[in-house]
């Protein structure tokens, strides 16, 4: 799968990292199963530091879309994950977006209140 | 993109940061174990002597490769260093330090000389000893590695791709006739040098050989493929990332997926051929050709192209 992360970008390098893998599961590209990459080597690949992912795994395993087990990494989990998962993905590109324009999340709340 | 040095370093000079940290690691375990051997003289069933020639001997050894395999002439020679030759004599440093201290551990207050492969304990010690260099020598160079490379993509959007690569039977097989070839004559040369070294029973090591044989065809190599902004780079599990290698964006030429199969006897190391099937390779501006072993080979030759587009 592929990471893409910016280290100029306003969003927090944890939260581009998990927002990547939330839309990997989101569009099928990583199944229930799949292995994602140790936190270590994604670390070194991106030059970010290795507790930065951890904190991305560790949030995505809070929201139930990974399993950290010892010695075998960060798999993705089975079961009931996609449909929240897509909604996860979408809110989260939403609240990345409206950081880098500035808005709060307060604002954004009220910008939806008017277009429901 | 830039084209800093690391993808261009050719010259001698450029290791020497590395050659020196070498060294400096190479004769404090030297000295500590001379020390250590000195010392404990007196408790020893044998001559001091005896035991710091045969160690020296390895050692000078070690260091005599290290310089071989870095001195020779190749394109990416710091690469090389960092993310081989490291590990390797890292690896052969600890085996020694372990070894060492194994021999002195069973032979102090000892009425007879006592073999350290003679038991699990010893076994285990050297074992122990090189997984702890193998380590060490792979974390360090990998991302003394990574650095440099990444240093030269220099920007604040970074990518990166993964996929892994498992072994199948024809590389079994290849591997089986490659390692059995290599170690049949270590076999017999132990066999040879036992009355030297090691008086008693040379089972243990024998079986230590081919079990690490056995080893390596069973439980079999593993490649970790990643596609970043600053490089392709392939890891392996066996022989300290010997089959590794890694290529700079910016040297790529071109890339494309073929079908290969792994072969016995070919120790080109920028061909890391796990299975029969596809395979990813990549042609460098300097005429170097990589190939590895992966069944996403097309998505890999997107994810390149769609990456030097935009570099």
């Amino acid at each position: 799968m592929l990471f893409e992360i910016d280290t100029l970008s306003s969003a927090p390098i944890y939260g581009q990292i998990a927002a990547c893998v939330r839309r990997a599961i989101a569009d099928g590209a990583l199944k229930p199963g799949s292995k994602l990459p140790p936190s270590r080597d994604l670390a070194r690949e991106l030059d970010v530091n290795m507790h930065t992912v951890q904190r991305a795994y560790g949030q995505l395993r809070d929201e139930g879309l990974l399993e950290l087990r010892q010695g075998r990494g960060a798999i993705v989990a089975s079961g009931r994950v996609a449909p929240s998962a897509r909604l996860n993905s979408l809110i989260h590109d939403l609240l990345n977006e409206a950081d880098a324009q500035g808005l709060t999340t307060a604002q954004l709340a009220r910008l939806m209140e008017t277009m429901r | 993109m830039s084209t800093g040095t690391y993808a261009r370093v050719r010259s001698a000079l450029a290791v020497n940061s590395v050659l020196v940290a070498f060294i400096a690691i190479y004769v404090s375990i030297v000295a500590v174990s001379f020390a250590a051997v000195w010392t404990t003289e007196s408790r020893l069933p044998f001559p001091a002597g005896n035991l710091t020639s045969y160690w020296l001997e390895s050692e000078v050894i070690g260091i005599a490769m290290y310089l071989a395999w870095v001195a020779l002439p190749r394109p990416h020679r710091m690469r090389y260093a960092l993310e081989t030759v490291l590990p390797i004599g890292l690896c052969l440093y600890g085996v020694d330090a372990a070894g060492l201290a194994a021999t002195l551990w069973f032979n102090l207050d000892a009425k007879t000389f006592q073999m350290p492969f003679g038991s699990l304990t010893g076994i285990g010690l050297f074992l122990g000893g090189s997984f702890a260099g193998w380590f060490l020598g792979r974390y360090l160079g990998g991302l003394a590695a990574s650095s440099r490379l990444r240093r030269e993509a220099a920007s604040s959007l970074r990518s990166a791709w993964f996929a892994e690569t498992s072994p199948d039977g024809s590389w079994r097989r290849a591997t089986g006739i490659t390692t059995g070839l290599i170690m049949l004559p270590l076999i017999l040369l132990a066999q040879a040098m036992s009355w030297a070294y090691s008086p008693g029973s040379l089972l243990p090591t024998q079986l230590l050989i081919v079990g690490a044989w056995a080893f390596t065809i069973v439980v079999g190599d593993h490649a970790t493929i990643s596609i970043t902004d600053a490089a392709v780079r392939v890891r392996t599990r066996l022989l300290s990332n010997n089959m590794g290698w890694s290529v700079s964006l910016s040297e790529i030429e071109s890339a494309q997926a073929i079908a290969a199969r792994p072969e016995a006897l070919n120790f080109d190391r920028s061909r890391c051929v796990l299975r029969t099937g596809p395979a990813l390779e990549i042609r460098t501006v300097a005429g170097g050709r990589y190939t590895v072993s992966l069944d996403e080979a097309a998505k890999a030759v997107a994810v390149i192209e769609a990456l030097r587009s935009g570099a």
